[in-house]
């Protein structure tokens, strides 16, 4: 399969060749997809008989492409005298618009043909490579092309339709077709996600001939969506590139779960992750606060309406729960998989409070602190309730599901992620250190909840004393004092995984350190075995499991990133954020602004470029929400009651950043930093970011003073 | 009509109140089909207040289930979100009721000493 063009619109997605065919087989994700099942595994155009050669592929919008194309394939060049062209709009199904244009001075008939074809896939089998237990079948009803599938009671129908008069069989659809010299012949093609998710049916595509306008899942359009979202002006041009990629992709991103009733939140990525993730939701929403609230509040509704009440070992729910992953295919249907939802992970749960309080901060919106009060407090009680599996105080996690549960439910959630220095995997349960981080940021944005919103002064004094417990026996039992820095977790036996990875960057952002052991946290983070010069590594170079291109043990995160130049901001490590920030964004120009899910942890130095880890999901929401973040700490944004204390600290090489309309509770504020640039080296090639000029060689592990 | 059924919506009326729905307006219709007979019922939920009613009110969504299916979600028997996917249950209009519904059906864990629900250590003394 040639390149593959990717249009979506929340979490409906096409993805074709770049001639704009679709020819899926069992494992590969191409195809159109809405609410996590195949609803086209076959579309391909032909003319007299031939398949078409792309001369080029426009990218328009993200819900919509452009195809050139020209009659005959391969390498043959052929003397062309039609071309041809699709247009096609992604949502509620696909819109294309197909036109043949003749160049010739004698008039042309043509035989044109899709042929079409569906597996009606779950994402999930597509992933798994699994066979199909239900019936499909076929049929021609009032000039539409129907393709369904059918087992018990689960059905779905996709409906193919053309305003042009079409021959229609059960394989596809036939225009015979005149074109006078120099002339065109054009018709809309319609292909409609009939049955998908109950309860949300579809008529028809979102989409007609010659939209022009984008229409995201949310209540405004993306011309007033960006227009509403602070304005950024920089000296240094490839970070407003970079930072219009981020508003249109988190635009694009957004999906209206069913229950939200219209409003919209981050779905995690293409192409595999285009659902409501609790992690991924929140972690976005929290990168997005300075420039949209919105999506942290329709994240908080639509997980509280999920919360787990009951202990269910299958989908690994407790009450109190923050959802993990939710799902709408077959497979969820028939309770083959357990995401209906599911709750298997151990970090979300303290998130929703953090995230809950981070957003009152913001928006001053106390209301909704107060209609989710009860939620927040069962979220607080999970923590000690249901998660201290080892009933030694900390939270840890074992899957109750052993058949089609996760093993590692913390963000690191691939098999090989946790380890030992020397590379040997722990057993279950495991206590990873930034879930303790997290739980201990809960309790204290809870208490702050407590005291000035639900009014209750009791509640917030106990959580006050346990975050300060928590935080106490921490510092001891984490702390690895020959590496001076924390595990990586505690195994079942209490012991220390003693791994060095980035983990250490989200306890500085919780504020669990202690502060005498900061700076030695910061150094670790910023050394060459960490640091690659691009941006702190997942796993430590010298570790036994470490990989340059290892998923979780080795690769580079933009969202671990950003939080970890969080982290290093507020314990006051203002220039090692900075450069944080450089290594990223300078990163981001290599991907035309729009980051990957991970990169090679190779050292920058060694490959000069970033080098793209094979299957990364792209756009992803928490990376695109990264550079939202790494404004957030260059700018060094921090709401203070009813003000925004703004703190630059830039990298060389930016001279001035203007974030203006800030908004939150002090209406719209404007934002500036000032910053140092090499000058008399203009000219010499790409202006990069994180780089030292000569004679100041990166001292790797050098940590700057502390800011406060 | 399952006794279980007549119990669920009787506990709810009864309980007049359910924690965790304060963001939560609106009536949802029930239909419980048995043989050739529908039973109506009425829910309507108001800043965490609930009421139960067999008489018609107009309704913001609607639920539709067999009395075999629907007697076993509100045992805890059967995922309502995984019926809803398989089409043995349908919903119309505010699919985010049926949503919040899931906090009330059986095997939910109220106040009780969860820890021992859970088959968990509990928090270290």
């Amino acid at each position: 399969m040639s390149a593959e063009v990717k249009i979506l619109d929340g979490n409906t997605f096409v993805v074709s060749d770049s001639s704009g065919d679709i020819e899926a087989s069992m494992t590969d994700p191409t195809g159109l997809f809405s609410y996590d099942t195949r609803f086209l595994s076959k579309w391909v155009l032909t003319v007299d008989g031939q398949r078409l050669n792309p001369l080029s592929v426009d990218d328009l919008q993200y819900f919509e492409t452009r195809f050139f194309l020209v009659p005959g394939t391969g390498t043959v060049y052929v003397d062309a005298k039609l071309s041809i062209i699709r247009e096609r709009a992604v949502g509620g199904g696909f819109h294309e618009e197909l036109t043949i244009l003749n160049h010739d001075d004698k008039a042309v008939a043509l035989d044109v043909r899709i042929e079409v074809g569906c597996d009606f896939a779950d994402l999930f089998e597509v992933k798994d490579a699994l066979k199909k237990k239900g019936e499909y079948f076929r049929r021609i009803d009032d000039g539409r092309l129907i393709l369904g599938y059918r087992r018990q009671t689960f059905e779905r129908e996709t409906w193919i339709s053309a305003s042009a008069p079409a021959t229609i069989d059960e394989q596809g659809l036939s225009f015979a077709v005149a074109i006078e010299p120099h002339g065109r012949w054009t018709t809309d093609l319609e292909v409609v996600t009939a049955s998908g998710m109950p309860g949300t049916s579809v008529r028809r595509p979102k989409y007609g001939r010659g939209a022009k306008t984008a229409k995201p899942a949310m209540e405004r359009s993306l011309e007033k969506w960006l227009d509403e979202a602070p304005h950024l002006e920089c000296d240094w041009h490839p970070l407003k590139t970079t930072y219009h990629r981020s508003l249109v992709d988190l635009a694009a991103l957004r999906f209206s779960p069913p229950v939200l009733e219209g409003h919209s939140l981050p779905a995690a990525g293409l192409p595999w992750f285009m659902t409501m993730f609790g992690r991924d939701s929140i972690f976005t929403s929290l990168q997005a606060l300075p420039f949209s609230s919105e999506m942290a509040a329709n994240t908080l509704k639509a997980l509280s309406v999920w919360q787990g009440s009951r202990v269910d070992d299958f989908r690994d729910e407790d009450p109190g729960r923050i959802l993990h992953e939710m799902r709408y295919g077959e497979m969820t249907a028939f309770e083959e998989r357990p995401h209906s939802p599911y709750y298997g992970c151990a970090d979300a749960t303290p998130l929703f409070v953090v995230l809950l309080d981070e957003y009152e901060r913001w928006t001053g919106d106390a209301r909704l602190v107060r209609a989710l009060e009860y939620q927040a407090r069962l979220a607080l009680a999970w923590i000690d309730d249901y998660a201290d599996l080892q009933g030694n105080g900390y939270i840890s996690y074992k899957r109750r599901n052993e058949k089609t549960g996760l093993e590692n439910q913390c963000w690191k959630d691939s098999w090989d992620s946790i380890s030992y220095r020397d590379g040997r995997i722990p057993g279950f349960p495991r206590a990873t250190c930034e879930l303790q981080g997290y739980a201990y940021d809960a309790k204290v944005r809870g208490a702050r909840l407590a005291r000035e919103v639900w009014k209750d002064p009791e509640l917030a004094a106990r959580l006050d004393k346990e975050a300060a417990d928590l935080k106490r026996r921490f510092n001891r039992d984490f702390w690895v004092s020959d590496g001076e820095y924390f595990a990586l977790a505690l195994d079942a036996d209490g012991a220390q995984v003693d791994a060095l990875a980035s983990n250490n960057g989200h306890l500085l952002w919780s504020g669990i350190v202690d502060k005498n052991k900061a700076r030695a946290v910061a150094r670790r983070l910023m050394s060459p075995q960490l640091y690659s010069g691009w941006g702190v590594r997942t796993l430590a170079e010298g570790q036994g499991r470490y990989n340059p291109i290892g998923y979780h043990v080795g690769t580079i995160w933009p969202f671990d990133n950003s939080f970890i130049a969080w982290g290093l901001r507020r314990y006051g490590f203002k220039e090692e954020a900075a450069r944080i920030a450089a290594g990223i964004l300078d990163a981001a120009q290599f991907f035309e602004g729009r980051l990957p899910e991970a990169f090679g942890g190779y050292p920058r130095e060694l490959t000069k470029y970033p080098v793209q880890y094979p299957t990364a999901c792209s756009p992803q929401a928490w990376s695109t929400g990264a550079p939202l973040l790494l404004l957030r700490t260059m700018l060094g944004l921090e709401p203070l009651g009813d003000h925004l204390v703004v703190d630059p600290a830039l990298p060389r090489g930016i001279g001035h950043l203007e974030l203006l309309d800030i908004p939150g509770r002090w209406g719209r504020i404007d934002a500036f930093g000032r910053g140092t640039v090499d000058v008399g080296k203009a000219g010499r090639g790409r202006k990069q970011l994180g780089v030292l000029p000569a004679g100041q060689a990166e001292a790797g592990g050098k940590v700057g003073k502390r800011g406060r | 009509m399952a006794e279980s059924i007549r119990e669920f919506f009787e506990r709810l009326a009864a309980a007049g109140r359910v924690p965790g729905l304060e963001g939560v307006s609106g009536t949802l219709l029930i239909e419980i089909l048995e043989g050739e007979q529908t039973e109506r019922w009425y829910l309507t939920f108001k800043k965490g207040a609930a009421a139960v009613s067999r008489q018609g009110a107009a309704a913001d969504g609607r639920l539709t289930a067999d009395a075999a299916t629907f007697a076993a979600i509100v045992a805890g028997r059967t995922n309502a979100m995984a019926a809803l996917l398989r089409g043995v249950i349908k919903v119309d209009g505010k699919v985010a009721l049926l949503a919040s519904l899931q906090r009330l059906f059986g095997g939910a864990a109220d106040s009780g000493d969860k820890r021992e629900i859970a088959g968990h250590a509990g928090r270290r003394p």
